[in-house]
């Protein structure tokens, strides 16, 4: 499905992605971590079109979306939720959901709407209010809701659990992982390294912008120098 | 007195709907694209020219005047973004702009305006009215032109503000205003929304022109004081916030008609400015704050 390989990116002239791969098959569930400044939200941002790669490819399907546009990346079924949600604080929740559905037809953005307020009655309850006023872990839950409305095969994901309690954490990962029974691949960028670790099916450590480490989680746990490194852990 | 009170009043109501055309536009395309159009009283007077054209040398009815200049300066306004800011926004990656479009603009503005004096000559055009005779109030006479101003300014104003609340495109708009990367997250493109939006703000005060063509002159340079007055205008109303805009517009009007109650008439053109001064002092986010995503 989507495929990176030895990526440079960066912002303006700072190189921060240095040389990093890494491939998520159908319906994967692919971790990225590491220390801050490894490159990791770089990478998210340079796979959905944000950054151009200063060199590298970047194919989706075998096709190569190098330098296409953030728009176009989403209309090949990819989908992308900022750090902090990337809602539209000021407006309205059913405003957010209705821009979801941007890209598709005013009956299916009405089905989709729909099935959305089936799942979280909670945000039929509260579409009048400006998604700003919901609380973190409900704005979380909206930036999943509205990026499904659309159906991506591919959900790039930056830090889903940053800033949230611990309940809230527990239920935006439970959706994830539905989700991904749905059908739905997830590259998940991620600091909360047993949460991911307990979803992912393979993970990436990046450091200094290059990949550490590529392995699944057993593997990675087995692994004494990335344990001691990335999960703060002694060696046994 | 109270008779004074009432005609200034009402003058002031009319001169409100051509600020609030103008300034609408401005505040508009700052909003969303972060750009203060210079050049945007240049689209005003092209708006004049069109209407011209369309009135005195082609002989269509006053209507089509309007309407081609409407057109014209939406068709004109499509090409600025990708001609003009979208290569200097490549050129310059993520660095701060502002002042390099303040730049561009003040440049489009001039050579808008030498093109238009090469092409049409500097002398004053008179373009007749689209409606003529006067409606009495009472109190006070207003000519059927400046109520047309002021009818056309709340019909298109009005049809902006449905626009960019419920429909699809103006919630791109809205969208794009206050979060970029996360409008282009939803598919929407942003180059797109920014010529969009760049062209609907200068059609506005293309006809606003076409309507003012028939009580003022037409010629190059008729719309760069109306530029000046309406910055004061959109840093009143919250720069970047067209609803604040259009409050503010007949806010600054209201105050320059009725200032001449209490001060000689040459003084009136300091109030918008004086305004702007105390309200960047006093409250430099303007009375309702920068949204057009709200």
């Amino acid at each position: 499905m989507l495929e990176l390989e030895g990526v440079r990116s960066g912002y303006g002239k700072l190189e921060i992605l240095q040389s990093a791969s890494l491939r998520v098959p159908d319906g994967a569930i692919i971790g990225i971590i590491g220390p801050n400044g490894a490159g990791k939200s770089t990478l998210l941002k340079t796979a959905f079109g944000y950054l151009p790669p200063f060199a590298g490819r970047v194919t989706l399907d075998g096709r190569d979306i190098a330098g296409r546009r953030p728009d176009e990346i989403m209309r090949l079924g990819v989908g992308y939720l900022a750090q902090a949600g990337g809602l539209f604080a000021e407006m309205t929740v059913h405003d957010n959901l209705v821009l979801g559905g941007y890209t598709v037809s005013r009956a299916e953005k009405r089905r989709a709407i729909d099935h959305v307020y089936s799942r979280f009655p909670l945000f039929r309850d509260r579409r009048r209010q400006l998604a700003g006023a919901l609380s973190g872990g409900e704005q979380r839950l909206l930036a999943i809701a509205r990026a499904l409305i659309v159906r991506p095969r591919l959900l790039l994901l930056d830090e889903p659990s940053a800033a949230l309690a611990p309940r809230f954490i527990d239920e935006v990962y439970a959706t994830l992982v539905a989700l991904n029974r749905d059908g739905i691949a997830l590259l998940i960028v991620e600091q909360n390294v047993e949460t991911i670790l307990a979803v992912a099916h393979r993970v990436f450590v990046l450091d200094l912008g290059r990949n550490a480490f590529d392995g699944t989680p057993p593997e990675l746990r087995a692994s004494d120098s990335i344990r001691r490194l990335y999960l703060g852990e002694d060696a046994a | 007195m109270l008779e004074s009170l009432l005609e200034f009043l009402i003058q002031g109501v009319v001169l409100g709907g051509l600020y609030a055309l103008f300034a609408v536009g401005l505040s508009l395309i700052f909003g969303v694209l972060d750009v203060i159009n210079v050049a945007h009283g240049e689209f005003f007077a092209i708006g004049g020219y069109l209407a011209f054209t369309a009135v005195v040398l082609l002989h269509l009815p006053g209507a089509m005047g309007i309407v081609g200049a409407a057109v014209g300066t939406f068709l004109l306004g499509l090409c600025v973004y990708p001609l003009l800011i979208a290569p200097l926004k490549r050129r310059l990656g993520g660095r701060p702009q502002g002042p390099l479009y303040l730049v561009l603009t003040l440049g489009l503005s001039t050579f808008l305006q030498s093109s238009l004096l090469a092409i049409a000559g500097g002398d004053y055009l008179r373009v007749p009215p689209q409606v003529s005779g006067v409606l009495d109030l009472g109190v006070t006479a207003v000519s059927s032109q400046r109520l047309l101003v002021l009818g056309v300014a709340a019909l298109l104003l009005a049809a902006l503000f449905v626009f960019l609340r419920f429909h699809p495109e103006g919630l791109a708009v809205r969208a794009v205003s206050q979060n970029p990367d996360a409008a282009q997250a939803m598919g929407i493109n942003l180059p797109r929304v920014f010529a969009l939006t760049l062209a609907l703000g200068v059609a506005l005060a293309g006809v606003g022109g076409a309507l003012m063509a028939p009580l003022f002159n037409v010629y190059p340079a008729v719309g760069f004081p109306l530029t000046i007055k309406a910055f004061a205008i959109t840093i009143l109303g919250g720069m970047g916030n067209p609803a604040g805009a259009l409050v503010a517009s007949f806010v600054i009007s209201i105050a320059e008609s009725l200032s001449v109650m209490v001060m000689p008439s040459q003084w009136q053109n300091l109030i918008a400015f004086a305004v702007m001064i105390v309200m960047l002092l006093l409250r430099p986010r303007g009375l309702l704050g920068r949204a057009v995503s709200r």
